[in-house]
């Protein structure tokens, strides 16, 4: 059987990489179509051809620069250049719709005689004479290396008047930007997608990097679920663990109460629970014992009962049918009979008395002032040290007299006992009303209940007086019970004694029902 | 709970390997080094070899879109006791310039300019009795024997870093391609990361495996 921890993280599990298997394929499909609109064979034909179309646009580009440079050499402009080493206006109109260019124009032992710029060209690579010296053999008119990349096209060409060499004209000349730029650019993106070429699967490539990244989250995610699933569950199981506990008996158990959430709630609803199961408890352990005993005083009173009345009946037919004269044996009868009368009439007062105990009679309920019952009750015990603090507000509700009478009597006549045994001492009796619960509270100044008794004292035919049958405190605790209210004993020895009497309207009211 | 992080984990590996695997070139056009002959020249010990199918119809086109290609020559000369005696690697590059229609051939020293492929790949797809070590320095009655490996690599890391850049965002400015100072350390290291899954093919597909030469003494080599 799985515990609701390996659940949760059975079910986080699921949650968390389910979508993977499906997420992958839409991904790797959609990233497949994003790829292909862009990059495919058409794309890359036509870079191609993009790519090749600059080259040869730049090709004659050159091929003009070149056949322009071969005509420069031949015109005698360009010759007075070199005869002269002075550049007249007319080169400028010569050359002025081929602009931007620069002439460089070099003697027959690569010196620099002249230069004439037209249009501008601030980067224009400079013509050196290292430059220059290798081309002062050559016979034709030819490009020069490129210096610089494809911004500027530099060609040559000796310049000769009959069979004369004049020296050599360099001709730079500079690239339409806008088309070294355009042409850069398709170059560019071609490069990239040759450059693709030689990756692996795009697709994958781009989904391993999203697993990548996805895993760590993932797992960092599980990890923190099964750290809060374990903060979730932990309460659950000691719970678990907890009602083991008390299911083997002890009820001192109690939850560790953390928070105020869900779980705090549980756990503090538990403990509730615990403390009333335990009353529960506690209190039907009372009725059994109550029923035992009342069972017992039934089989005790009917036992004893019977056989009276023949005691008193034969006592009384032999003391009448004496007829003798011996004066001292009928003394002696007389004296008998009185004494046999006297214990049958106690062993009757008991058997009453166990009657009473084992009987259940229905509550009388009516209702009625609590207050005017105790002033009843403190009128029979007016010459005793008995004071009430009654509360004006107390509200009447209902209970039965009689037995509520009998309770009062009881509880004082035991404060009356223990006074007199101490010999000094008060009775108190005080009636508080809050809010649904009406209280009376019982006080004396007695000699008050030891501790090792106290758990004893209301149960039946347990009795610390001589002659007490034991009975008044189990009959107080039914009576008051039986009204669905509580009693409780608060007892210090040699200080006094105090019982709290708790009953609750509604429950009053209930009963009250029930009883009609 | 360990047990099942442990399965997802193992299964996760198993499946990228999986796939690393099926992503792995054929054996198809495979470089390979041919005809390599020791021989003795101006006292040293020299080599010559041939590469064949190092320039694959993918690299020339590569290298004609104006790409430099990188050749890397891995030479090593062992005793019979599989000890190297001599270790040299050889880098050459090669490269077209479309706007001057021309290649060139680069050694470590010296380049070569020429205007048709032929030649560029006669230069850069073979060693013509490449110097190694003087003689001098070799047991003269000891047995030997040559390893030697080739590769190229037609995309240099930073064009692959531009082109994984510009996979990322195609829409940036080409001068703004590959250049780190406009990405936050996030993107860089995502951009790294892409990189490293999409590019992690290019290494293995252009290397040939090691060639090993039969054993030869140096008396037996032809001046």
């Amino acid at each position: 059987m799985k515990s609701i921890r390996t659940k949760l993280i059975i079910a986080l599990l699921l949650i968390t990489l389910f979508p993977i298997v499906p997420i992958y394929y839409l991904v790797k499909g959609l990233l497949q179509q994003s790829l292909e609109v862009g990059y495919n064979e058409n794309v890359a034909t036509a870079l191609e051809s993009a790519s090749s179309l600059a080259r040869d646009l730049y090709g004659k580009f050159k091929q003009e620069t070149l056949s322009l440079t071969e005509d420069l050499s031949a015109r005698s402009e360009i010759k007075a250049v070199f005869e002269t080493r002075l550049v007249s206006s007319g080169i400028d109109s010569l050359v002025a719709k081929h602009a931007p260019l620069r002439l460089d124009f070099f003697d027959p032992a690569g010196a620099l005689l002249n230069s004439a710029k037209v249009g501008s060209m601030p980067n224009a690579p400079q013509i050196y004479r290292n430059d220059v010296d290798p081309l002062l053999e050559h016979e034709k008119a030819n490009l020069l290396d490129a210096i610089g990349g494809n911004a500027f096209i530099v060609a040559f060409a000796p310049v000769r008047r009959g069979q004369q060499r004049l020296g050599t004209l360099i001709l730079t000349r500079g690239v339409d930007e806008t088309f070294s730029k355009r042409a850069n650019s398709v170059v560019n993106v071609y490069q990239l997608f040759k450059t693709l070429d030689f990756f692996g699967d795009l697709s994958e490539g781009f989904l391993l990097s999203f697993l990548a990244i996805y895993i760590p989250l993932a797992i960092a995610s599980v990890s923190l679920f099964i750290y809060f699933s374990r903060k979730i569950t932990s309460p659950l199981l000691a719970l678990v663990e907890g009602t083991k506990v008390v299911a083997a008996g002890d009820w001192s158990f109690r939850m560790p109460v953390r928070s105020q959430d869900e779980i705090g709630q549980l756990s503090a609803a538990f403990n509730n629970m615990l403390v009333s199961l335990k009353e529960k408890q506690e209190q039907v352990i009372s009725l059994e014992k109550m029923a035992a005993w009342r069972e017992l005083a039934r089989v005790l009173a009917h036992e004893i009962k019977n056989p009276l009345t023949p005691i008193q009946l034969t006592v009384q037919q032999m003391k009448d049918q004496y007829g003798g004269e011996d004066p001292v044996y009928a003394r002696l009868i007389d004296e008998c009979t009185d004494i046999i009368n006297d214990e049958v009439e106690s062993l009757c007062k008991l058997v009453r008395e166990f009657s009473d105990f084992a009987r259940m009679p229905r509550l009388n309920l009516s209702a009625g002032s609590l207050n005017e019952l105790i002033e009843d009750v403190a009128r029979l015990y007016a010459s005793e040290p008995f004071q009430i603090h009654l509360d004006a507000n107390l509200p009447e509700f209902n209970f039965d007299s009689d037995k509520m009478r009998q309770v009062l009597i009881n509880l004082v006549q035991n404060g009356l006992d223990s006074i007199r045994e101490k010999g000094s001492g008060e009775i108190q009796i005080e009636t508080v009303s809050r809010d649904r619960v009406v209280e009376l509270i019982y006080r004396d100044t007695g000699n008050g209940v030891p501790d090792d008794i106290r758990d004893k004292i209301f149960e039946p035919y347990f009795s610390t007086k001589k002659n007490g049958m034991g009975l008044g405190l189990a009959v107080v605790k039914r009576i008051i019970e039986e009204h669905g209210g509580t009693i409780s004993l608060q007892s210090e020895a040699a200080v006094g004694t105090t019982f709290v009497l708790r009953f609750e309207r509604e429950v009053e009211n209930r009963l009250s029902e029930s009883v009609a | 709970m360990r047990k099942i992080v442990n399965t997802f984990l193992f299964g996760l590996i198993v499946t990228c390997q999986t796939q690393l695997v099926f992503a792995s070139p054929g054996e198809d056009g495979k470089i390979r080094i041919e005809h390599v002959s020791p021989r003795l020249v101006d006292e040293h010990f020299a080599v010559s070899a041939e590469f064949v199918n190092l320039f694959s119809d993918k690299i020339v086109s590569t290298i004609r879109s104006g790409l430099k290609s990188v050749i890397q020559i891995e030479i090593q000369v062992r005793n019979d006791a599989q000890k190297d005696v001599f270790h040299k690697r050889i880098l050459r590059t090669i490269s077209f310039d479309i706007w001057e229609q021309r290649y060139a051939v680069s050694d470590a020293d010296t380049t070569r300019f020429v205007t048709e492929f032929s030649d560029a790949k006669r230069l850069g797809g073979r060693l013509q009795d490449k110097l190694l070590i003087p003689v001098a320095r070799l047991n003269q009655t000891g047995k030997f024997f040559i390893r030697m490996k080739v590769g190229i690599n037609p995309i240099s890391s930073r064009q692959a870093a531009r082109a994984s850049d510009w996979l990322l965002d195609p829409n940036q400015r080409q001068e703004y391609v590959a250049s780190e100072n406009r990405s936050s350390t996030f993107e860089i290291n995502l951009n790294r990361l892409v990189s490293f899954f999409i590019s992690s093919r290019k290494q293995s597909d252009y290397i040939s495996d090691w060639f090993v030469s039969p054993v030869f003494r140096m008396s037996d080599l032809n001046k």
